[in-house]
């Protein structure tokens, strides 16, 4: 029987394509329906925010990592960039301060992961989810917009505690919408984690081993899903971490459903932290003293990170004392994710594409900041 | 009102640190030296405190009006929050095979590799961290800045894969056996390396040249807004 003359066929994916959620392309290297090679081009959405960063004063730099990295966890990038700026300064906060924004950055992992399920979702041609998951979000956003008047941008955060206090009657709304979020959850754990296609589609697809998720540097739910019990939140503690008691979902099969089942455990994980904190939550101030907007941050070195919705978001602070830094290298969890994905991908169908690419949650403003 | 804990994983542990230290007489603890120098600056600063109390109980008894107390200072002595070791280029390679496979240290995770422009010199930043142990330092390697090379790590870690790109994209340092080493960012007909600190922000020639072409071209192919009829 003569053989069949084959040849690997190179497509082409993006830059605009509705399910790389952002500005994505990927050469993807085909032998018939299997992918032999991924290769991500990345930098559409390049601006250089590092370099910015240097010419900018510490307070100026909190509303640009707000919009110039991962624009889905604005809050949690305020963190990161103050948390290495007051560790390095040594900068007092208030008790009540470190609660609200313990609080507000949980809010924002909520808001984060309903855009992701909604949105993965879809891409697997599960529609009513987003429109579920849209719902609950719109009340994160007015909870929002009721103290820091933003939506998607807030620029809440201040160096040593935050803007202004929580309004009057905020945290029974706070505490309702925790309640009320509890039941829905249980709603998509119904429609979507028993559902035969959405297991069909997601289980045992795009494995990566735990080895392989720690050699390529994987964060996040994507680490945790491969096994690798590591959060942030735990391993190096900040605000009010400590003090609150959550678990760490973790799974061992590296797949796409286990990536889901990460998400959506700490989701209720989240909801059981935000309550803690508005009973734990003590009266008083909500920002320090005689902190300057324009703070001069003694010369030093600092690494910090934090917990963000997509990993590990470290930034690596050089001072030379003056009020703008020398240098900021911001180490995004989607980066390094994106960069797994490669692996992810090897030896599965074209089908299958989508479904690991969208489980790994990446924010290309964050991938090419 | 707390202050700021210091949340950045704290001290390296000591006897890890001189382990080290002794396999490698030449590295560096920067975190440590930098401990040293602030304490002998607060020493300082304690003993002038002294002899001015001194002098100011000689003015005393000799009735004469008090000297002014000397002026308080800020070290200009930089502190590392994040232990931070200072690696010859020359070791480094060996340095870092050693921190990724001792028992004691087992560095298997990268979190980044970066540089940073001091204009005078270049140096390389590593950040590891050990998901057993939970200790994490900064490895800093100075490179020459007109020609930085380094040796890479992609093969120790697979992050770097991607990092080291990034790094040889936006400062211009060559990973010397990098398996793929081309902008990752820019485009691949970018001139110069952005985050170097004399990078010049204006539109460089080439790139109005090619904005005017451009012009040329759609002035070309359409008439000015104004001559439409």
């Amino acid at each position: 029987m003569p053989s069949l003359r084959t040849e690997e066929l190179i497509l082409n994916m993006g830059p605009q394509h509705p399910s790389t959620h952002g500005v994505l392309r990927l050469l993807v290297t085909l032998d018939g329906e299997n992918i032999v090679e991924v290769q991500p081009d990345i930098g559409y959405l390049h601006s250089s925010v590092e370099k910015m960063m240097e010419h900018r004063n510490y307070t100026q730099n909190i509303a640009l990592a707000d919009r110039g990295m991962d624009y889905l966890s604005a809050l949690v990038n305020e963190m990161a960039v103050i948390r290495a700026a007051e560790t390095l300064a040594e900068v007092p906060v208030p008790e009540r301060a470190r609660y609200i924004r313990t609080i507000f950055m949980e809010l924002q992992r909520l808001a984060s992961h309903l855009l992701w399920l909604g949105t993965y979702g879809i891409d697997l041609g599960a529609f009513t989810a987003f429109l579920w998951c849209m719902r609950e979000r719109e009340l994160i956003m007015d909870l929002f917009e009721a103290v820091t008047g933003g939506r998607l941008h807030h620029v809440y955060f201040r160096l040593g505690g935050v803007n202004e206090d929580l309004p009057p009657g905020w945290t029974d709304r706070c505490r309702e919408f925790c309640h009320y979020f509890l039941n829905r959850l249980d709603e998509y754990h119904k429609l979507l984690t028993g559902n035969p296609i959405w297991q069909a589609r997601t289980q045992g697809i795009g494995v990566l081993t735990r080895d392989q998720a720690i050699a390529f540097g994987a964060c996040g739910p994507v680490a945790r899903a491969s096994g690798l019990a590591w959060d942030v939140r735990k391993s190096h503690p900040y605000e009010v971490y400590d003090r609150v008691e959550f678990q760490v979902p973790v799974y061992t099969e590296g797949d796409c459903y286990a990536r889901y089942l990460v998400r959506m455990d700490e989701m209720r994980e989240a909801t059981r932290i935000i309550l803690q904190c508005l009973d734990q939550m003590p009266p008083g101030e909500v920002r320090a003293p005689r902190v300057p907007l324009n703070l001069k941050v003694p010369p030093g070195e600092v690494y910090t990170r934090v917990e963000s919705p997509r990993g590990d978001l470290g930034i690596h602070l050089v001072s030379t004392g003056g009020e703008t830094p020398w240098r900021v290298k911001i180490r995004a969890p989607s980066f390094v994710n994106l960069h797994a994905l490669t692996e992810m991908m090897k030896g599965w169908k074209v089908a299958d594409i989508i479904a690991i690419l969208g489980s790994i949650d990446i924010v290309l403003a964050d991938v090419d900041r | 009102m707390t202050p700021s804990r210091n949340p950045a994983g704290g001290v390296f542990p000591p006897e890890l640190a001189a382990r080290l230290r002794e396999r490698f007489p030449q590295v560096r603890d920067a975190a440590q030296a930098a401990r040293e120098a602030l304490e002998a600056f607060e020493r300082e600063q304690a003993e002038r405190q002294r002899r001015y109390q001194e002098e100011v109980e000689r003015a005393k008894a000799e009735g004469k009006p008090a000297p002014r107390p000397p002026r308080k200072e800020e070290p200009a002595i930089p502190r590392y929050r994040t232990p931070t070791f200072e690696v010859p280029r020359e070791v480094f390679r060996a340095v870092m095979e050693f921190l990724r496979d001792d028992p004691a240290f087992h560095m298997d995770y990268l979190s980044f590799c970066s540089a940073i422009d001091w204009k005078d010199r270049m140096e390389c930043t590593y950040h590891l961290w050990s998901t057993v142990h939970n200790h994490e330092l900064v490895v800093k390697v100075p490179v020459d800045r007109q020609d930085p090379r380094i040796p890479t790590v992609s093969d120790l870690w697979r992050t770097a894969e991607w990092h080291e790109r990034e790094t040889y994209d936006l400062f211009g340092v060559v990973y010397e056996g990098h398996p793929d080493l081309r902008r990752i960012l820019l485009t691949d007909d970018w001139k110069g390396h952005p985050l170097r600190k004399d990078y010049v922000y204006e539109d460089p020639d080439w790139l109005v040249e090619l904005a005017k072409l451009r012009q040329s071209e759609v002035a070309g192919v359409e008439p000015p807004l104004g001559e439409r009829a």
